[in-house]
């Protein structure tokens, strides 16, 4: 296994792109002569895709109404008001303080790329379920609206705004059917889209557990979480749209 | 208003559900720990620094009540083998019963290694973490996460190359299983 000096963990290292260029150059040298080299480099790419695979569903499911309660009812030690520049979503065509609740039950919250569990009839679903509505995220200007389809139902999606965030770009918008609407963030941080939150908007006059802030600062606090720049401005915004929201 | 902490906690939830998994398999038991881990960071928020990384010090904190209030209750916990793969089986339809297996398979051979290699394992291979993060969030050396992560891999090759009776072995398994 160190043939030529090179340890299994230089390998793996290697294969987890965790080491300067120099030693990659030689290690890459090394893996070309070598075909027993290269099947170890293989195997820890292997390893290491199958471990996230393996927990891929735990980072799609469902997120329990507890948990998110159990953070956004306690108050934190000091409650200070951390460091990040003040930005506040571009939601001019949002209704102002919307009352936002979560909804138990109603699977559309902070799932990764993958749609398992989403309630049939939510928006969310539609949202998740849709590539019409991947689609109509990546293409409308923001304020703009499309129609998407799932599952028989029909919602209006609307893209209301755009960020810069670490390593790709985020946007939110809302969805709504005639029963119901959410709001949601979706980013393109790799090769595509992904929806990354949606949050159900309360109904009017329901008296379910709505949590102390609204789904806009949650949102907000994911942007921060993920970098975000302030909102883009309008031709930034359509430049990106034209170049398929390359960076 | 500046942004609250507690909204960038609510962001991390997956991911802190994924690591209490790897460090508790029942379902509910992973929730209470995640939940524990929120209160007790939220109650210690002032010492997180801001600009440092909130993922790497929230995983610290969870590895950390785990040892010291987890770990026991966890041991007697009976293994539902069951439930892992008939949950993986459920979440997706589109997915083959084959790589269904091939994920069921993996968990439950990631669920064999020990504690130690397993915590390294998720935080690199499944949170994402640098081996620097992940030194930090374990508090050991960056030398050690490596010799862990190492071998943790290799025992996880071992292991799901032994459960297919392939000619060729284990390699044909691990680089031959991308469809």
């Amino acid at each position: 296994m160190s043939r030529s000096g090179v340890t299994p963990e230089m390998l793996m290292a290697f294969a987890d792109q965790e080491i300067d260029r120099e030693t990659a150059e030689a290690i890459e040298r090394a893996v070309r002569d070598n075909p027993e080299l290269a099947e170890t480099v293989a195997a820890f790419r292997t390893t290491r895709r199958l471990a996230r695979e393996a927990f891929g569903d735990v980072l799609a499911e469902p997120m329990p109404e507890r948990l998110i309660r159990s953070v956004l009812e306690s108050t934190p030690e000091g409650a200070r008001v951390l460091p990040f520049p003040p930005r506040r979503l571009r939601g001019a065509a949002l209704p102002l303080a919307a009352s936002i609740m979560i909804v138990a039950g109603l699977a559309g919250y902070f799932l990764g790329q993958r749609a398992g569990g989403v309630h049939p009839s939510a928006p969310g679903a539609i949202a998740f379920g849709d590539p019409a509505a991947i689609e109509a995220l990546a293409s409308l200007p923001s304020g703009g609206e499309r129609v998407v389809r799932a599952s028989g139902a029909e919602a209006t999606l609307r893209v209301t705004g755009s960020y810069g965030v670490d390593g790709g770009f985020c946007r939110t918008f809302t969805v709504a059917t005639a029963a119901q609407s959410a709001r949601g963030l979706g980013c393109k941080r790799g090769p595509g889209w992904s929806i990354e939150a949606i949050i159900a908007d309360a109904p009017a006059g329901g008296d379910q557990y709505r949590p102390a802030s609204g789904g806009d600062e949650i949102l907000e606090g994911m942007l921060d979480s993920l970098g975000a720049s302030e909102p883009l401005a309008a031709e930034q915004e359509r430049a990106l749209i034209e170049s398929g929201w390359k960076r | 208003m500046g942004t609250d902490v507690r909204h960038q906690i609510i962001a991390l939830l997956p991911r802190l559900r994924a690591f209490a998994r790897a460090l508790v398999r029942d379902r509910e038991a992973a929730d209470d720990l995640v939940q524990a881990t929120c209160e007790r960071a939220l109650r210690a928020i002032d010492r997180w620094e801001a600009g440092t990384r909130l993922d790497s010090w929230m995983f610290r904190i969870m590895r950390n009540l785990w040892i010291d209030e987890f770990r026991k209750a966890q041991s007697a916990a009976p293994v539902d083998e069951g439930a892992d793969v008939e949950q993986i089986a459920g979440a997706h339809g589109d997915r083959t019963v084959e790589s269904n297996l091939m994920l069921a398979r993996t968990r439950r051979a990631i669920a064999e290694l020990p504690e130690e290699q397993r915590s390294v394992l998720v935080l690199v291979c499944v949170e994402e973490l640098s081996y620097r993060e992940a030194a930090d969030a374990l508090e050991i050396p960056v030398g050690t996460v490596m010799s862990r992560l190492a071998r943790a891999r290799e025992a996880l090759s071992a292991m799901l190359g032994e459960t297919r009776a392939k000619p060729s072995g284990s390699r044909a398994v691990l680089s031959g299983e991308r469809p």
